[in-house]
C-alpha cells in the first residue's frame, strides 16, 4: 500500500533527466519532494501520472503499475496551472468532478463545501480568465481533491499565494493528511516542508541525494548550529578557533533597546569543541538572552547538499 | 459516461458562445432575405418596363410588334408597351422633334423611327442609353423577321409555302441510363448538388477551424495536462469532434428548419438562381441520405486532421497559419467537385472521387449527376471510412504527445515522440 519508484530512468533526447531513481512513499504520508530547478521533479510527477513513461524501471501504486486508470484516481495539481479560460468556475469544477465519475449533485455538494472553506464567494460565478492567478490556483487545488483521491500529487501548491491563502491551504493539507491520504508535493519554501512533511527527498540532476524523515535529513550534514544572543561583547569567540569576521555571513545584527545592545550570532559548532565551554565563557562576558544548540534549518541543509558552499 | 460529460462541455460551451449566436442569427437573416428575394426582385424588375413610342407611316408595324413581343416581367406584367404616332413625309420632322423632346424629358423609354421618308429600309432607335443586347436587340430581331416574311411574300410564295418553310424542327432530348430523365430534373440536380456542396465546403472550413481552435485553446491554457491525466486522448478528441459536429448540426437545424418552414408557408419554390425554381417535394430522398453520410464522414476526416494540426500549435495566433494547407485542400476538393458538375465522367474526376480527401464532395456530386454503380458508392464510403479511422488514430497520437511540446514543433520531433511517447 504505497507509491513505489524502482530504478526509474528517463531521457529526453541525449539528456538524461532521471537516473536510477528509487523512492518509496508509504500510504498516509505527507512527502516533500525537493530539488533545484530542472532537477526532474515535474518529470517524475508526470511519470507517476503516466503522462510520460519511464525509459526503464517501474512505478507502482498499491502494487499496480501506474496507468491512466490509476492516474484518474489521483489528484493532480500541475506545475503549469490551466483552466478553461472562458468557462464559469462553478461549471468548470463540476465538469472535472463529473469527469472523475462523481454525480452532478455530489459534485455540487463538495464544491459548495470547498468554495466556502477557501472563501471563494462570488468568484465561482465568474469565468476563469477573470480570476487572479492565486484564485485560479485555489480553484485547481479544489479540482484536484474533489474526488477524494488517495494519492495527491501537487507541483508547487504554495507558489504565488498570499499568506492568508497559504494558511487556508495548509489547513486543508493537514485535514487531508489526517484522513490518511498520501500527499506528494514539491516546494521551494523549506518552512512549508518542515511544517507539513513527515519525510522528504532531495533530487539533483535526476539523482536522489537525500531521502528520509525531516529530522534525519537535517542531521545529514553533521553540522550543529549555535544560536547566541548576548548583552555584552562577542570578542571572546575569537579565543575559540572561530573567526568573528567570517561569521558575518551569518545573522549578526545589533538590536537597539532602551538601555542595552543585544548582539545575536549564529554559527556552525566547530568540530571537537564542547558547546558547554562556549556557554561558560559567554556568561563571563555578558548577560545571556538566548543560547541554543540546534540542527541547521532545512534551508541550509538544502543549500549545503544541493551545492553552493555556505 | 466520460465521453458524455466531455461532449456536453464542448457543446454547451459553444452554443452559449457569442460568436455562435451571432453567426446563427446572421444566417437566419440571410435565409429570410433569400426567401423574400423573388418578391423584392419583382419590385425591382418593375422598373424595367419599357414604354416605346413608334413613329411610322402606317401604324401596322406597331400592331405587329405588339403581337409578337409578349415578353413578361417576373411579376407577370408585360415588358413592352407601344404607342404609335403616324406621320407622313410632310410632318415627319416636326413629329420627330416633339417625340425626341419627350424622350429627353423621360416620358418615354425609347423612340423608334421606322422607314422615315426617303429611306424605306431603315430603322432608327432613339434612346438615352447605349443598349447592349437589351430592348433594341429584341425589337431588331422581330423587325428582321417581319421584313424577311414580307420580302418572301413579295417574291410570290403562297402562305402555305411560307408556313412550310418556317416550320421548326422537332428536336427532342431523351437521356438514357441516368436518374434524371428530363432537362428540368437535371438542372434541379445540379442546383441541389451545388447548394449541398457549398454547405459541406462551408462546414468543413468553419467547424474544422472550431476543432483546431478548441485544441489550441486547451494547449495554450495548459488545461491539457490535467485532461490527459484523466481521460484518454482519443476520447478527448472524439468528444471534441462530436461536440462540435453537434454544434454544426444545431445551426443547420435552425437554418434549414426556418428555410423549409418558410417554403411551406409560401407554398412556392425557392429561387436560388433566377429562373430556376427549386421544389422541396421533388428532391430525391436517397440523395439526402448520401449527403448525410458524406457530410458526416467528411467532417470526421477533416476534423481529425484539424485536431492533429491543432495539437502541433502552441499559440492561438499560430493556428491560422498552421491550418493553411488544410484550407487549401478543402478549396481544391471544392474546385474538383465544381468541375465534376460539368463533366462527371471525366476519368480524372472519376479517379479523384476515390481519393479520400475528395470523396465527400466529388463522389457525392457524381452520384447525383451521373450513373455510379452501387459497388462504386460502397467502395467510396469504405475508403473514406478507412481513411477517417487511420487519420483519427494518427491525430489521437499527435494529440497525446502534443501536450508536452510547446514552442516550435518539427515533424521529426513529433514523429519520434509519437513512437516513444
Amino acid at each position: 500500500m504505497s507509491l513505489n519508484l524502482i530504478s526509474v530512468n528517463k531521457s529526453f533526447g541525449d539528456k538524461q533527466v532521471i537516473e536510477e531513481l528509487d523512492l518509496r512513499i508509504p500510504k498516509g504520508e505527507v512527502f516533500g519532494f525537493l530539488g533545484p530547478n530542472g532537477a526532474g521533479k515535474t518529470t517524475t510527477m508526470r511519470m507517476i501520472l503516466d503522462i510520460i513513461r519511464p525509459d526503464s524501471g517501474q512505478i507502482t501504486w498499491q502494487d499496480e503499475m501506474v496507468s491512466l486508470a490509476t492516474a484518474r484516481t489521483f489528484g493532480y495539481l500541475p506545475e503549469e496551472r490551466g483552466l478553461y479560460p472562458k468557462m464559469v468556475v462553478d461549471n468548470q469544477m463540476n465538469f472535472f468532478a463529473r469527469l472523475r465519475g462523481l454525480s452532478k449533485a455530489e459534485a455540487a455538494k463538495r464544491i459548495g463545501y470547498w468554495s466556502e472553506r477557501f472563501q471563494l464567494g462570488e468568484l465561482v460565478k465568474k469565468k476563469a480568465n477573470e480570476l487572479s492567478k492565486g484564485n485560479q490556483q485555489k480553484i485547481q487545488f479544489i479540482i484536484a481533491i474533489l474526488h477524494q483521491p488517495e494519492l495527491l500529487i501537487l507541483d508547487e501548491p504554495f507558489s504565488g499565494l498570499d499568506p492568508v491563502n497559504v494558511e487556508l491551504l495548509k489547513s486543508a493539507f493537514r485535514d487531508l493528511a489526517k484522513e490518511g491520504r498520501t500527499i506528494l508535493f514539491s516546494s521551494h519554501r523549506m518552512e512549508h516542508i518542515e511544517e507539513l512533511c513527515d519525510s522528504l527527498c532531495i533530487i539533483k540532476a535526476g539523482k536522489l541525494i537525500a531521502n528520509g524523515s525531516v529530522g534525519s535529513i537535517k542531521r545529514l550534514t553533521g553540522r550543529q548550529i549555535i544560536r547566541l544572543s548576548i548583552v555584552g561583547t562577542l570578542d571572546f569567540l575569537n579565543d575559540f578557533p572561530l573567526d568573528l569576521a567570517k561569521l558575518s555571513s551569518n545573522i549578526n545584527r545589533q538590536e537597539s533597546g532602551e538601555t542595552q545592545v543585544v548582539k545575536e550570532v549564529e554559527f556552525d559548532l566547530p568540530k571537537g569543541i564542547d558547546p558547554q565551554a562556549i556557554l561558560q565563557v559567554a556568561i563571563e562576558h555578558g548577560q545571556i538572552k538566548r543560547f541554543e544548540i540546534g540542527d541547521p534549518s532545512l534551508n541550509e541543509v538544502f543549500i549545503t547538499l544541493v551545492g553552493g558552499d555556505v | 459516461m466520460e465521453l458524455l460529460v466531455l461532449i456536453q462541455r464542448e457543446y454547451g460551451d459553444r452554443v452559449r458562445n457569442k460568436t455562435f449566436i451571432v453567426s446563427t442569427i446572421l444566417g437566419l437573416i440571410a435565409i429570410l432575405a433569400l426567401s423574400f428575394a423573388p418578391a423584392i426582385m419583382d419590385k425591382i424588375k418593375s422598373a424595367d418596363k419599357s414604354q416605346i413610342t413608334i413613329l411610322e407611316q402606317t401604324g401596322q408595324v406597331t400592331t405587329y410588334l405588339d403581337e409578337q413581343l409578349q415578353n413578361k416581367l417576373l411579376n407577370g406584367e408585360r415588358q413592352f408597351s407601344f404607342q404609335t404616332v403616324v406621320a407622313n413625309s410632310t410632318d415627319w420632322a416636326d413629329q420627330k422633334k416633339v417625340l425626341i423632346e419627350k424622350l429627353v424629358a423621360g416620358e418615354t423609354s425609347a423612340v423608334l423611327e421606322i422607314a422615315p421618308p426617303g429611306a424605306p429600309d431603315s430603322v432608327v432607335w432613339h434612346s438615352k442609353k447605349i443598349d447592349l443586347g437589351g430592348d433594341a436587340t429584341k425589337i431588331n430581331v422581330i423587325l428582321q423577321q417581319m421584313t424577311t416574311q414580307q420580302r418572301i411574300k413579295a417574291s410570290g410564295l403562297s402562305q402555305t409555302q411560307l408556313t412550310t418553310i418556317f416550320t421548326p424542327l422537332d428536336f427532342d432530348m431523351q437521356v438514357e441510363g441516368l436518374k434524371a430523365s428530363s432537362k428540368e430534373e437535371q438542372t434541379q440536380n445540379v442546383t441541389l448538388v451545388y447548394f449541398l456542396l457549398f454547405m459541406l465546403y462551408f462546414s468543413l472550413i468553419v467547424y474544422g477551424m472550431y476543432v483546431a481552435n478548441g485544441v489550441v485553446e486547451e494547449k495554450s491554457s495548459r488545461v491539457m495536462e490535467m485532461m490527459i491525466a484523466t481521460v484518454k486522448p482519443t476520447t478527448m478528441m472524439t468528444a471534441k469532434i462530436l461536440g462540435i459536429g453537434a454544434v454544426g448540426l444545431t445551426q443547420y437545424f435552425i437554418w434549414i428548419g426556418t428555410g423549409l418552414g418558410l417554403l411551406t408557408l409560401k407554398g412556392k419554390g425557392i429561387s436560388l438562381i433566377p429562373g430556376i425554381t427549386f421544389q422541396v417535394t421533388t428532391i430525391e430522398p436517397l440523395y439526402l441520405i448520401y449527403f448525410g453520410i458524406f457530410f458526416i464522414l467528411g467532417f470526421l476526416l477533416y476534423a481529425s486532421m484539424y485536431a492533429g494540426i491543432g495539437a502541433m500549435v502552441s499559440r492561438p495566433e499560430d493556428t491560422n497559419q498552421a491550418v493553411g494547407p488544410m484550407t487549401f485542400l478543402i478549396v481544391a476538393a471544392f474546385m474538383v467537385a465544381m468541375m465534376s458538375l460539368y463533366s462527371p465522367d471525366n476519368p480524372w474526376i472519376v479517379g479523384l472521387s476515390y481519393v479520400p480527401f475528395f470523396t465527400p464532395m466529388v463522389l457525392f456530386a457524381r452520384i447525383v449527376l451521373t450513373d455510379v454503380s452501387t459497388l462504386g458508392v460502397l467502395l467510396g464510403i469504405l475508403d473514406l471510412v478507412l481513411a477517417t479511422l487511420l487519420l483519427m488514430w494518427i491525430a489521437g497520437k499527435m494529440y497525446r504527445v502534443g501536450v508536452l511540446m510547446y514552442g516550435k514543433v518539427s515533424w521529426r520531433h513529433m514523429m519520434r515522440l509519437v513512437r516513444e511517447r
